[in-house]
């Protein structure tokens, strides 16, 4: 008798931040709460996959997802899944290609309920793992000088000490204030301040990574002086300082050489379809040190694609996160674990709620999990509440 | 009063500062949660607040928030450049202490920047020594009510209450003095599978009535959320008929034949109930004049700060020589502060306004105590321009550093 999946619910539940996220170089404040499409796709053994569906939900309604769901998950024979050969994923399996194609985060919920199914860890699934644990750095420090207007730039370096007293060694400021909110001179000022606040704050041996979601764009002047001012504070790696374009990211190689940075290059977390053209030239050129596609968003079939892609490149692989919730940190812990290449967890650090604990957090990194599949379950205490909202579709 | 009472205010600066504003105060406030279409709304809203300086001392101030929605900064300060050195007579004609036209010259200006004549006429109100409303007409009401409009889909902020999430806010609402409340429906647009979306829309009407009472107000607001699903429309009607609910907005995209079966469903099951629609428009497209001229909309709904006092007042007439029946009810969410107090002072002289929509936010920033709020009604201020000043010492420790100059 094959082991079909007999039952999947949606259930959307909010995840929450530790503070209120302000704006980035675009987009208006984030705030404190999204909200997590959660996927559970439970097996005729017993098995439950786990998922989120939050960036299906970004396009369709809950109506077409569901049918979506349905055509993909329901009754389906688990061992249909993925492909396997020797304990290792090699694939899609037959038919699902089509299921999986822009629904990234269905291929881990596979290998979350295949491996639930057959007692093994995702991790090995994946190929096995290739670090002890996952280095994590906060991704929350927004425009925070927005929020606190009275502080401004302090206000960013005040919560840095925090996330660093709280254990994290490794830290994401969001910059490009001159992109919308301010204008470009200014702004490059107040992204330079926040730097300085938030290297004042830390101290030298924590690391600094900066994303600018383009924020940068039109003025290489700007950026190039930008470079010269934070390149003495160290910075680990340049995120998103212009729109990918191989001539904008010659200009910035050249300004981190003129800078004497030895700082990564960083981008492609709006790569839809990786590796797309653009970003193939910026490897080529090696141009860029790591690649950004989202982890749920791409799911670890996509991933698995890109990775080898990347092999012999020089190109590390640094999946983004953000908007993943708690699921997100489960699933880019597991990847990370069996990614030879991976750099670091962009970690939201949500309140826990309705998964079941994250595992150890220390010296700024995750340790493994050890169950099968993901290693996490629904904590159904903290679930209970949100199940009133539950879609449901039996087979 | 002429325009020649105005040759001696000439600006001299522009300043566009951003200050938060929260639903409720920072740290003990509330999350504002996704409508039909959008992700949650958030935790606060922030005015983009402009100031318009003359040479002669006088501030005019206004929300700069549509044009930063819209783009960034950088637009604002290369359009505004222009309004250095200018007049205050340039902008309008004004004719015994009342505006009638345009400056030809400004006119783009300010079409694209409705929210620039706010400004202005809080200038040549205070230039004038009037109240701003008076520079559009007499004065047709004291008080001018107002709705809360931040009752979204709380029920998937806080899952656990379910339907009972947004009646518990509504009755905080009518706690704080409201007495008109709009409630964010049309779940099943995106976010529910449609007919449990159309099953919660109405167990929330049917939650907020019974915890508020007969005597408030409640208008809904469906975000175009039962686009392509007139059957669960007829249901939705159906289902809150006994619920005296004051209007239905945007429960389906405008156009004339759905108009046509919304308007029969609301005239079988809830005849008093009024339909309007329009927030995302100027209010002069052709749909529009043909959903009034064919009596399908009962209120039409251009944005506040969008449109500002001139292109509303213009629009207020046209309608009123068109000899429709249709009502004014500017929608003016993201209006913060100033846009309400714009609206307010156009609801006091706009014999077709109907209720000012409320964001309900606390700001510490503002003056504008003649602004009384009680039982759901806001005083309309009878000092000159729009009878608000900022707490200068305040501004100056916390917002002036995130201040951008147009000079």
């Amino acid at each position: 008798m094959p082991e079909i999946i007999e039952s999947v619910t949606v259930t959307p539940i909010p995840s929450s931040y530790q503070k209120e996220l302000g704006k980035n170089a675009y987009i208006d404040n984030i705030g404190t709460q999204r909200l997590e499409w959660v996927v559970r796709a439970r097996s005729s053994s017993g098995a439950e996959g786990i998922s989120i569906a939050n960036r299906m939900m970004r396009e369709v309604s809950v109506e077409s997802m569901l049918a979506h769901i349905k055509g993909a998950l329901l009754g389906r024979e688990v061992d249909q899944l993925l492909e396997i050969s020797d304990g290792v994923v090699t694939g899609a399996g037959p038919g699902m290609d089509r299921w999986y194609r822009r629904n990234g985060w269905m291929t881990i919920l596979a290998f979350d309920l295949v491996g639930k199914s057959r007692g093994v860890s995702a991790i090995d699934l994946l190929g096995g793992k290739k670090h002890d644990s996952i280095p994590a750095y906060d991704t929350t420090l927004y425009f925070q000088d927005f929020l606190n207007q009275e502080k401004g730039a302090q206000q960013v370096g005040d919560e840095a000490a925090m996330a660093v007293a709280d254990g994290w060694q490794a830290l994401k400021l969001k910059m490009g204030r001159g992109g919308r909110w301010m204008l470009p001179e200014a702004g490059m000022r107040r992204d330079i301040e926040v730097v300085q606040s938030v290297r004042e704050s830390v101290g030298p041996d924590v690391k600094i990574y900066v994303d600018a979601n383009f924020g940068y764009d039109g003025h290489l002047d700007l950026l190039d002086q930008y470079i010269k001012e934070v390149t003495p504070l160290d910075i680990f790696w340049f995120e998103e300082m212009i729109t990918h374009d191989v001539d904008g990211y010659k200009a910035m190689r050249e300004s981190l050489a003129k800078h004497g940075s030895d700082a990564l290059l960083t981008c492609g977390e709006v790569d839809r379809n990786p590796i797309s053209e653009v970003f193939q030239d910026l490897i080529d050129e090696r141009l860029i040190d790591g690649y950004q596609p989202d982890i749920v968003g791409h799911g670890f079939l996509g991933w698995m694609d890109i990775e080898r892609q990347l092999q012999g490149t020089g190109v590390r692989t640094i999946p983004h996160n953000f908007g993943n919730g708690c699921f997100g940190s489960y699933a880019s812990i597991v990847w990370g674990a069996a990614s030879e290449t991976y750099v670091s967890l962009e970690d939201e650090r949500n309140l826990p709620h309705y998964l079941t604990p994250l595992p150890e957090f220390t010296s700024g990194a995750y340790a493994l999990p050890t169950g099968p599949g993901l290693g996490v379950d629904i904590d159904e205490a903290g679930y209970a509440p949100h199940a009133k909202h539950e879609n449901r579709m039996e087979a | 009063m002429t325009s020649s009472s105005l040759d001696a205010h000439i600006i001299n600066k522009i300043t566009i500062t951003p200050v938060e504003g929260y639903f409720g105060s920072p740290g003990k406030g509330r999350i504002v949660g996704r409508n039909a279409k959008m992700e949650n709304y958030g935790y606060n809203q922030r005015e983009w607040l402009l100031q318009v300086f003359t040479d002669s001392g006088l501030v005019g101030l206004s929300n700069a928030r549509p044009a930063m929605n819209r783009a960034g900064i950088q637009d604002i300060y290369n359009d505004f450049q222009d309004l250095i050195g200018q007049k205050l007579s340039g902008f309008f004609s004004v004719s015994g202490g009342r505006v009638t036209n345009v400056n030809p010259r400004w006119s783009d200006l300010i079409d694209r920047y409705g929210f620039l004549d706010v400004a202005l006429f809080d200038l040549i109100g205070q230039a004038l020594a009037q109240p701003a409303y008076s520079l559009l007409g007499e004065k047709v009401r004291d008080k001018v009510e107002g709705y809360d409009s931040s009752l979204y889909f709380q029920d998937l902020v806080n899952p656990a209450e379910g339907a009972n999430a947004v009646a518990i806010e509504a009755a905080e609402a009518v706690e704080k003095g409201w007495r008109a409340v709009k409630l964010k429906l049309g779940r099943p647009g995106k976010w529910f599978e449609p007919h449990a979306g159309t099953r919660r829309d109405i167990e929330i009407v049917e939650s907020v009535r019974a915890t508020v009472g007969d005597d408030i107000k409640i208008l809904v607001d469906a975000n175009n959320g039962y686009d392509g699903r007139l059957d669960l429309l007829e249901d939705f009607v159906r289902g809150i008929g006994d619920l005296n609910v004051m209007w239905m907005e945007e429960m389906i995209t405008e156009n004339i034949s759905d108009y046509q079966k919304l308007n029969e469903f609301r005239d079988k099951y809830t005849p008093k109930t009024m339909i309007v629609d329009g927030e995302s428009h100027k209010g002069r497209q052709t749909i529009y004049w043909q959903l009034m001229e064919q009596g399908l909309l009962d209120a039409i709904q251009p944005d506040m700060l969008d449109m500002g006092f001139w292109q509303f007042h213009v629009l207020a007439r046209d309608i009123e020589e068109s000899g429709v029946d249709t009502l004014i009810a500017p929608h003016n969410y993201n209006a913060a502060y100033l846009g309400l107090r714009a609206d307010i002072q156009f609801g006091a002289a706009t014999k077709r306004f109907v209720i000012a929509e409320d964001s309900t936010l606390d700001f510490d920033l503002y003056k504008g105590d003649e602004y009384v709020f009680k039982e759901g009604m806001y005083t309309v201020p009878e000092s000159p321009g729009l009878a608000v000043s900022i707490d200068q010492e305040l501004y100056d420790r916390v917002y002036k550093q995130h201040e951008t100059v147009i000079s």
